[in-house]
């Protein structure tokens, strides 16, 4: 067969073109989708010298909770900031509403306090993986409030397969602030008691789930393969084969190892297992079966293609 | 060409009809973990503006709410291995002893709480400190448990109680439980009792121990996932077996790729018991009835594969029809 140099060519740049996009868009999608901080703790953060830090810094999905860190950045009468923490002018007490531990950060004056671990729940089950998304949240309450606001930056932590989008809530019901302010009045209006909500929408991140829908691209251009074979043989075009057989029963045992390769490990029986994997498993299953039944029935069982003379 | 059959697309439709079957099947039915609780556990203690007035575990709170401790439980995961549902209990005090937040509550009295766990724990919530959180474990039960997989089915009963710390009295409680499904599971939680005119549908536990007792069982999409493994488990046997049945009777000619066939189903099914969900051990019902059976009988498949390709004279022939 004779394929037009014009037309090979085309295709050579479609591809090319086609590959380049395929390659390129996980990076895009990466540098432009990134997590969020609440304005409030990033660049309107309150002016004060009683500040911390605060960022999520693990999420476990199995267990079903989150881990928030809080560092200590105080200044001026409150304190010296140092490398890991800060040095205490004054006696410093958080209340933080974590599910376990002490729930408290407090340090007396003349300590160096560094960085504490708090434990919070989160809420939200893998169903939809990849595309599943979980909520958490945590509350501080400075026990020792001394009119000076709470100042709190958020400081954005590598989550492995995560990112989480910050949001302050209000402290209280909306009657109990003045009438017409506006969220972001309310939340200052917190900060300036000592108060504050801050709740973080989690998901997985654009490279996890661009990896896992490329998984399931590969399982469904495997099935598909496997299916235009068969259907192939099945046809009379092509024998059937122990090749053949051979090829399905090693194609049936990589689905297993792509399905145990999707980034996250995704508990057995979420909706990816129903849409792609489990029918993916029940082709194969026909396929085999079908493939045995014709290697038995035909007379063209393993023929070779010898060329005519 | 060879010829083709002649019932091709009564067949073809016939395998669309039952992939089509299939697939609304798994729509239908599939479900993923669900957590389920009846009326008096599902919503949460409410102090709306004079419900409690004329309560007699009302004082004098401000926000209007009873004296009282609030177990809220947050289904957490199943711990298989060791056979126990782990639960968070978060303790929410309110009126005199404290107010709810959003992963425990903040304490204005002492209190202890006694939770009926595998690893029994009391927690004291001390005044101007965050309440304490405790992972409670509680035991599986024995009946009808792993063997039986997926059709185990476990009940239980969890128990928590709150005492005040000065005056070593029972605190009243009540019990909620948070909206956390578990993958692959379906939990129910009930509560036996009446509620209280004032409490909206929430049960008080005036004398001390609160109750809640919990039924586990797997998830209809973990019954499709195992029948769906088992099924392909068979239909390697069964291929096998005819496939043998075929040299047996001298039709096809015993060969070496079909032992390396033989031996890739082999390995194949072993890779499937791994992939059961949850991962149970080694020893269970259907590891008797399926899993050890097909096995051993594809094993023998393989021996009498080799002893065919060993003592006949058509071992590795060709079938060189010309085309």
């Amino acid at each position: 067969m004779i394929i037009n140099s014009k037309l090979l060519f085309k295709w050579k740049i479609s591809i090319a073109l086609g590959l380049l996009f395929f390659i390129i868009t996980p990076i895009i999608i990466s540098a432009l989708i990134r997590p969020t901080t609440d304005p409030l703790l990033s660049t309107k953060s309150l002016n004060s010298d009683y500040k911390f830090e605060i960022s999520i810094s693990k999420i476990n999905i199995k267990d079903n909770s989150a881990t928030i860190t809080i560092t200590p950045r105080l200044e001026g009468n409150y304190g010296e900031p140092t490398k890991n923490g800060s040095l205490t002018f004054k006696d410093v007490e958080l209340l933080v509403d974590s599910y376990q531990g002490s729930g408290k950060f407090s340090a007396q004056v003349g300590q160096v306090i560094g960085r504490q671990e708090f434990k919070v729940l989160l809420q939200g089950n893998s169903w939809r993986y990849p595309f599943d998304n979980y909520v958490t949240g945590i509350g501080l309450l400075d026990s020792k409030f001394e009119n000076q606001p709470l100042s709190l930056k958020e400081v954005k932590e590598y989550l492995p397969g995560f990112r989480a989008n910050s949001t302050t809530i209000p402290n209280y019901r909306e009657d109990l602030y003045p009438s017409n302010s506006n969220k972001d009045e309310q939340i200052i209006s917190d900060l300036n008691k000592g108060i504050a909500q801050i709740e973080w929408r989690v998901m997985r991140l654009p490279g996890d789930i661009y990896a896992a829908i490329l998984l399931a691209i590969l399982m469904l251009i495997s099935a598909g393969a496997s299916l235009s074979a068969t259907r192939a043989v099945w046809s009379g075009k092509r024998p059937p084969s122990i090749n053949a057989l051979a090829w399905l029963a090693a194609f049936l045992f990589a689905m297993f190892q792509i399905r145990a390769s999707l980034p996250g490990t995704p508990p057995s029986g979420t909706l990816f297992d129903l849409v792609i994997f489990y029918p993916i498993l029940i082709v194969l299953l026909a396929e085999i079966a079908a493939v045995v039944y014709l290697w038995i029935k035909r007379d063209d069982w393993d023929l070779k293609n010898v060329p005519k003379v | 060409m060879y010829q083709k059959f002649n019932s091709i697309s009564r067949q073809r439709r016939l395998i669309y009809l039952s992939l089509t079957l299939l697939f609304l099947m798994l729509a239908v039915f599939a479900r993923g973990g669900a957590t389920t609780s009846d009326q008096y556990s599902n919503s949460p203690l409410t102090c709306d503006p004079g419900q409690w007035n004329n309560s007699v575990y009302y004082s004098d709170d401000p926000d209007g709410c009873p004296d009282m401790v609030e177990f809220y439980l947050l289904p957490s995961f199943v711990d298989e291995e060791n056979s126990e549902l782990v639960n968070r209990l978060i303790t929410a005090p309110s009126g005199m002893y404290g107010w709810a937040d959003r992963n425990s509550g903040l304490t204005d009295r002492s209190f202890t709480v006694d939770l009926d766990s595998v690893d029994t724990v009391r927690v004291l919530n001390s005044p101007g400190n965050a309440t304490i959180g405790v992972n409670s474990r509680s035991k599986m039960s024995t009946k009808n448990s792993l063997f039986y997989y997926p059709f185990d089915f476990y009940n239980g009963e969890i128990t928590f109680q709150a005492t005040d710390f000065q005056t070593k009295s029972a605190i009243p409680s009540t019990v909620t439980v948070g909206e956390q499904s578990l993958s692959g599971w379906i939990l129910n939680f009930s509560q036996t009792g009446e509620p209280d005119s004032e409490s909206k549908n929430k049960i008080i536990y005036a004398g001390g121990l609160a109750k809640i007792s919990w039924e586990l069982k797997r998830a209809n999409v973990i019954f499709i996932a195992i029948i769906l493994l088992i099924f392909l488990m068979i239909i390697a046997l069964v291929s096998g077996f005819t496939i043998t049945r075929s040299i047996s009777y001298g039709n096809r000619p015993p060969s070496m790729n079909l032992l390396l066939w033989l031996a890739t189903i082999l390995f194949a099914i072993i890779q499937v018991r791994g992939n059961f969900p949850g991962n149970p051990p080694l020893g269970i019902l259907i590891d008797y009835i399926i899993v050890f059976p097909v096995l051993s009988l594809l094993l023998l498949l393989g021996i009498a594969n080799t002893f065919f390709w060993l003592v006949r004279a058509d071992w590795d022939i060709e079938n060189e029809k010309p085309i």
